[in-house]
């Protein structure tokens, strides 16, 4: 209950702020941008193109939406010297980090119901080829995707909020972190060691649990160690930027199918957990460290 | 009164207790083996700036881990059970910060939620506390509008959520310009009527006295005083008399030669007197009164501030009051 409090008193504050307008704005801006782009007539865009263009563009700019608005949830009650309230009050250090990712998740659910809703209007000529699925279910199939994608970005943002005081510190190292995780993808560099290299064999493993965890912080399409889908599923959940067995799920979630490799998709949700669990508890650790010795 | 060390006995009636509490900040000795027992009632914890007082607060709310000894609040190890203390205590911080975007209703709405305080009791509660903390007509405006003293009195008001059995107090007058600390003392004046225990930190001595019946006197992490307040200037009296008269010269030239005097002056046009012998003094002067035909308007013994008491026994242990 009291991580609920805090849960309303962030979401309230976050209501507020004009961050959260510009980064609503910055969000439908993307899908609005697109919309005035695409309707220059003389471009022969197919509609599943214009899917995954649009795709590829309004998730990482709720990921951003997501890391400005909320980068300085855990910072701002250190800089402001309110964490003092908390401290003094019966809270454990579990309801304030609960409390804190409960209120992002909910500004994550804001964020992409609007985005979603967005995409409806904006865009309703992108299923024109779904045969399977019906809009309602590709819509939040896509709802569904944009949070996944957002869980690990909660988690990281919560983590680093909780180091660091500066908002601006916090968004550029999320921002770096990613950053670095999408180079070493480009560049293929991690999928090939152990292909490449015979004496790092026995790690193999571990390294395709990496590769698993980086496919989830990244969201697209990175993990390829089960094979392609054969189903027939609809094309346009292909077309999201997540990965291969993001995709199944979800496609299994909106229309349960028994062809599909359940526990296959469902590696994919639980590597997305395992790091958002894993940067909670870290925050976790963080603040009982802070709060065990704090001093102004 | 104790000088220099402090009693270790338990009884049912201290709210806190100290076992030889030490904090090591790194290698500065933040607390050295400080055992105090606070009664129920008003107590003030004083003591120079850095001499301890805001480390002892935090660890008996559980927000510091003590280097050794141990600390009990209400029963209640602070280490082992730091919630339950929360749970039970009242507590102003330290030059606490609220959130500015709330009103001061949405302010305490929010701590009553966090002290678990059920939805039907909390509106009147709050709607209680305003009252008493002279904030009623101000509850629905933001914080971000109120001076330091209206938010010491909004964060007053949130240590009583709940109507703790304690409430500690950090430093409920620091930061405060004079109206703002008069606001505070008469606010704690208020309280004190109510019967609650509070345990007061300051190194503002003049206030304190006002509201407070028993002190403890730290510096540099030892306890060096404790005791009544009035019990303590009593023992700090230094035996002088201010006789107040409507012929002072004449006072003055008759107790001259009077063998139960020991020293006897004019000040800002009263007898000061010194006597060797006390009740001898205090006879001998009415006596003198009616022989003389002159009007004896006061006759007080003088007794130190808290102030003057704390800043001798700071410089005679070598301190300094910052």
């Amino acid at each position: 209950m009291r991580a609920l409090t805090i849960t309303a008193k962030d979401t309230k504050r976050l209501l507020k702020s004009p961050k959260f307008y510009f980064s609503l704005f910055l969000t439908s801006m993307a899908i609005v941008g697109l919309k005035v782009l695409l309707s220059v007539p003389f471009l022969p865009l197919t509609p599943m193109f214009l899917a995954r263009f649009i795709f590829t563009l309004s998730l990482p700019c709720l990921g951003l939406a997501i890391l400005t608005s909320n980068s300085d949830i855990m910072s701002s009650e250190y800089s402001e010297g309110t964490i003092l309230v908390l401290y003094s009050q019966p809270v454990s250090n579990a309801s304030i980090i609960l409390g804190k990712f409960f209120a992002m998740l909910l500004s994550s659910l804001i964020f992409t119901g609007f985005d979603t809703l967005l995409i409806k209007f904006l865009h309703p000529y992108i299923w024109e080829t779904t045969e399977f699925v019906s809009e309602t279910q590709i819509l939040t199939c896509y709802f569904f995707a944009a949070l996944l994608f957002q869980l690990p970005i909660i988690g990281l943002t919560l983590l680093f909020s909780s180091l660091f005081k500066r908002s601006a510190t916090i968004t550029i190292v999320v921002i770096l972190i990613y950053e670095t995780l999408a180079v070493l993808y480009a560049s293929q560099l991690i999928w090939s060691v152990p292909q490449h290299v015979p004496g790092i064999a026995g790690l193999s493993i571990l390294i395709q649990i990496f590769i698993l965890l980086l496919g989830s912080i990244l969201g697209y399409d990175i993990v390829r160690i089960t094979p392609a889908l054969s189903i027939n599923e609809p094309e346009v959940i292909k077309y999201l930027p997540i990965n291969v067995n993001s995709q199944r799920l979800l496609y299994f979630l909106i229309s349960p199918n028994p062809e599909i490799a359940l526990p296959e998709a469902l590696i994919s949700l639980l590597s997305i957990i395992m790091i958002t669990v894993l940067s909670i508890l870290l925050s976790f650790l963080v603040i009982k460290r802070k709060r065990s010795e704090y001093r102004e | 009164m104790c000088l220099e060390g402090g009693s270790n006995t338990t009884s049912g009636t201290d709210v806190i207790v100290t076992d030889n509490l030490t904090k090591f900040y790194g290698k500065l000795k933040a607390l050295d083996n400080l055992s105090v027992n606070v009664k129920k009632g008003i107590t003030g914890f004083l003591g120079p700036n850095a001499a301890g007082k805001t480390t002892t607060i935090k660890i008996l709310m559980g927000l510091l881990t003590p280097s050794s000894g141990k600390a009990s609040v209400l029963g209640i190890d602070p280490t082992k059970n730091p919630l339950e203390i929360r749970r039970k205590v009242g507590f102003l911080p330290e030059n606490p910060r609220p959130y500015k975007y709330m009103s001061g209703i949405e302010f305490l709405d929010f701590i009553a939620k966090l002290r678990g305080l059920p939805t039907k009791v909390r509106s009147g509660e709050i709607s209680k506390l305003l009252e008493q903390v002279g904030l009623a007509e101000r509850g629905k405006d933001k914080v971000s509008t109120y001076s330091r003293g209206m938010i010491q009195r909004l964060f007053i008001a949130q240590t009583l959520i709940g109507n703790p059995d304690l409430v500690i107090l950090d430093e409920p007058t620091a930061g405060l310009d004079p109206i703002g600390r008069e606001e505070i003392i008469n606010l704690l004046a208020d309280l004190r009527k109510t019967g609650k225990s509070i345990f007061i930190s300051s190194h503002i001595l003049g206030e304190i006295e006002r509201v407070c019946d028993y002190v403890l006197i730290i510096d540099r992490g030892q306890l060096v005083l404790e005791g009544e307040v009035d019990k303590i200037k009593e023992e700090f009296a230094t035996g002088r008399y201010k006789v107040k008269s409507d012929k002072p010269e004449l006072l003055l030239k008759e107790l001259e030669g009077k063998t139960y005097v020991k020293d006897v002056w004019i000040e800002d046009n009263a007898v000061m007197v010194l006597p060797s012998d006390d009740k001898e003094f205090r006879k001998g002067v009415w006596e003198l009164s009616v022989n003389l035909g002159c009007e004896i308007f006061s006759l007080e013994k003088e007794l130190p501030s808290l102030q003057s008491i704390f800043v001798s026994l700071i410089k005679k242990r070598g301190g300094e009051i910052k």
